[in-house]
């Protein structure tokens, strides 16, 4: 199973470098081990132990530093206060002659914008329910995976 | 397209031996209705039950709210796709019971949220206290994935209200009312000196616990697209959307739409209302750019003077609301847009997480955080274990003397962003 799984990579990897420029390179930043353990091996999986909060911070540092935006970061009905898993999709910024790249001005936005909205929801405590901590994994899961399907299209 | 609605007033509901209607009461045997839940293997058990306006009753989690119908003439049946072939529907004959709704219920995840209260001040808030609701509570088998779950109590919804939809086949209507919409020429002939509007009716669609499906395809997969809002009526679009009580639409309130049914009240009058134009609200940036575009386009080749938009959800949904007002505006084309606002328990906060000059047309459904002490019922159709979990609750929620401390976002319908709720200014 590993040697296909293996194997599968490679072959997106191949196709990756066929086509080059021309197939959008991302990577996800996340905080679900969920994610991490579902898109490691196929993806490039930057994982952030914190909080969603410093999920959306770290995305807010790399935005800043040249990163764009490919999913929204507020994805999800379930709140920001609430559920404590979030997953981003970046493309990584290109350094022109050895200079981070000039901020995308939409992710800059974007982000701004759900960091605000972070803010304003009131506090809770830490959910420590392992069958809540899963439920949670598994809807941010759900919807990290329809921003990969168009990513992978 | 032209479609007559027959409308059956139901004015009571009572479980007996033999399911009929007969004078205004729905009588239901669950032993007729278990089957129609059972034939799907994922579920274990159902057990019906009956909440009444003004009842000491909560029903909780709910996931959607139908309002059962029949076909009785014209293509297709109701909630084509589901359970019915895909022929198209919206023309013909449609009987619907009035004044009840078949709801689902059911912990498909633990932060799940929506609350209908029959009495107190919490029934004030939800458009579902009127109503006479057949709730329908099912358990999955043991080990069943979220994903599954959902499907399987969603699809048994739509069952149950089809299954009791039939049993108006015969019955004459207590009022009749006809929908009908032309044909572009025959609009443009028909309505020269009236406004072309349409109305852009954008479908949560995000994954797990927030997917709308239109004529049984998921709507993240699909472009938007023109669609006659008596479509809508005969079930074309449901819902899949759990999360997000106050503002999601459950397929009650697609079926019964109220800025369709203004927009057809206006119709011929002040107005020419062309079609309803459907898009989706993906979590991938290019998507929205695409489905914006695509319906800033339909909007201009329709020649539409000017359009409703309405949202569901909040937070990533703002976005693609933003999008599309931004673009149909740049095409010449008037927008007003309905949302709700999550400005906070103090209500300073910014209301949605996007903003643009050309939104300066806006009507609210409210704000989602403002809190609310729910009362102590005698009954709850459902479960109460995972409260102080979901949104717009904390640990605090559940007091020791019973009454919930709670933002209004937990109770469904509370601000509903199609208009169907009952706050206002006034």
């Amino acid at each position: 199973m590993m040697k296909q799984r293996e194997c599968c990579t490679r072959f997106a990897r191949g196709i990756l470098f066929f086509y080059g420029d021309n197939k959008m390179k991302y990577f996800i930043l996340t905080n679900n081990p969920m994610a991490a353990e579902e898109f490691g091996d196929t993806h490039d999986v930057r994982f952030v132990d914190g909080r969603l909060i410093d999920v959306l911070i770290r995305a807010r540092d790399l935005i800043n530093e040249g990163a764009v935006l490919l999913s929204h970061p507020l994805y999800g009905s379930v709140k920001p206060n609430e559920t404590p898993f979030r997953s981003v999709l970046l493309q990584q910024g290109k350094s022109q002659d050895g200079e981070l790249p000039p901020a995308d001005t939409e992710s800059v936005r974007l982000i701004g914008n759900a960091v605000s909205a972070f803010e304003k929801f009131i506090d809770k405590k830490e959910v420590t329910d392992p069958k809540l901590l899963e439920d949670f994994m598994v809807v941010d899961l759900s919807l990290l995976k329809s921003a990969v399907e168009s990513a992978d299209r | 397209m032209r479609l007559e609605l027959g409308k059956i007033n139901i004015t009571d509901i009572q479980f007996a031996n033999e399911s009929k209607i007969e004078k205004g009461v729905l009588y239901v045997n669950p032993d007729d209705l278990k089957p129609v839940v059972l034939e799907d293997e994922k579920i274990k058990d159902v057990v019906f039950d009956i909440a009444k306006p003004g009842e000491s009753v909560r029903i909780t989690p709910v996931k959607d709210v139908i309002e059962p119908r029949v076909k009785v003439e014209g293509k297709g049946g109701i909630f084509p796709g589901w359970t019915s072939k895909v022929d198209t529907v919206g023309s013909g004959k449609t009987l619907a019971l009035k004044g009840m709704a078949v709801v689902t219920a059911g912990k498909i995840v633990g932060f799940q949220e929506g609350i209908i209260d029959m009495t107190g001040i919490g029934a004030q808030y939800t458009p579902f206290s009127k109503t006479l609701n057949l709730c329908m509570v099912c358990e999955p088998v043991e080990g069943l994935k979220q994903h599954d779950y959902e499907a399987a109590v969603r699809k048994a919804g739509f069952r149950v209200a089809a299954k009791v939809g039939e049993l108006a086949r015969g019955i004459e209507p207590d009022e009749t009312c006809v929908y009908e919409t032309q044909g572009i020429k025959e609009g443009i002939e028909k309505y020269p000196d009236l406004p072309r509007v349409g109305y852009v009716s954008m479908l949560q669609t995000q994954g797990l616990l927030h997917d709308t499906y239109v004529y049984g395809v998921d709507a993240k997969q699909i472009i938007p697209t023109i669609i006659s809002p008596t479509e809508v009526m005969d079930g074309a679009i449901v819902s899949g959307n759990c999360v997000s009580a106050c503002d999601k639409n459950p397929t009650y309130i697609h079926q019964n739409n109220p800025v369709v049914e203004d927009l057809f009240a206006q119709h011929g009058k002040t107005l020419n209302f062309v079609c309803q134009i459907i898009t989706n609200e993906n979590v991938y940036l290019a998507d929205k750019e695409r489905s914006s575009n695509m319906t800033a386009k339909l909007c201009r080749m329709l020649d539409l003077d000017g359009v409703v938009v309405t949202q569901e959800g909040f937070g990533n949904p703002d976005t693609d609301l933003i999008m599309n007002c931004k673009k149909i505006e740049a095409e010449g084309v008037k927008t007003v847009i309905v949302t709700d606002e999550y400005a906070g328990r103090d209500g300073k906060s910014q209301s949605l997480a996007d903003a643009d000059a050309a939104a300066d047309a806006v009507v609210t459904g409210g704000n989602a955080n403002e809190v609310i002490v729910l009362p102590k019922l005698d009954k709850v159709i459902g479960m109460l274990d995972y409260v102080n979990k979901i949104a717009g609750a904390s640990e605090d929620t559940l007091r020791p003397d019973g009454t919930l401390e709670v933002e209004i976002q937990v109770i469904t319908g509370a601000t509903n962003e199609m208009g169907f709720g009952v706050l206002s200014a006034r």
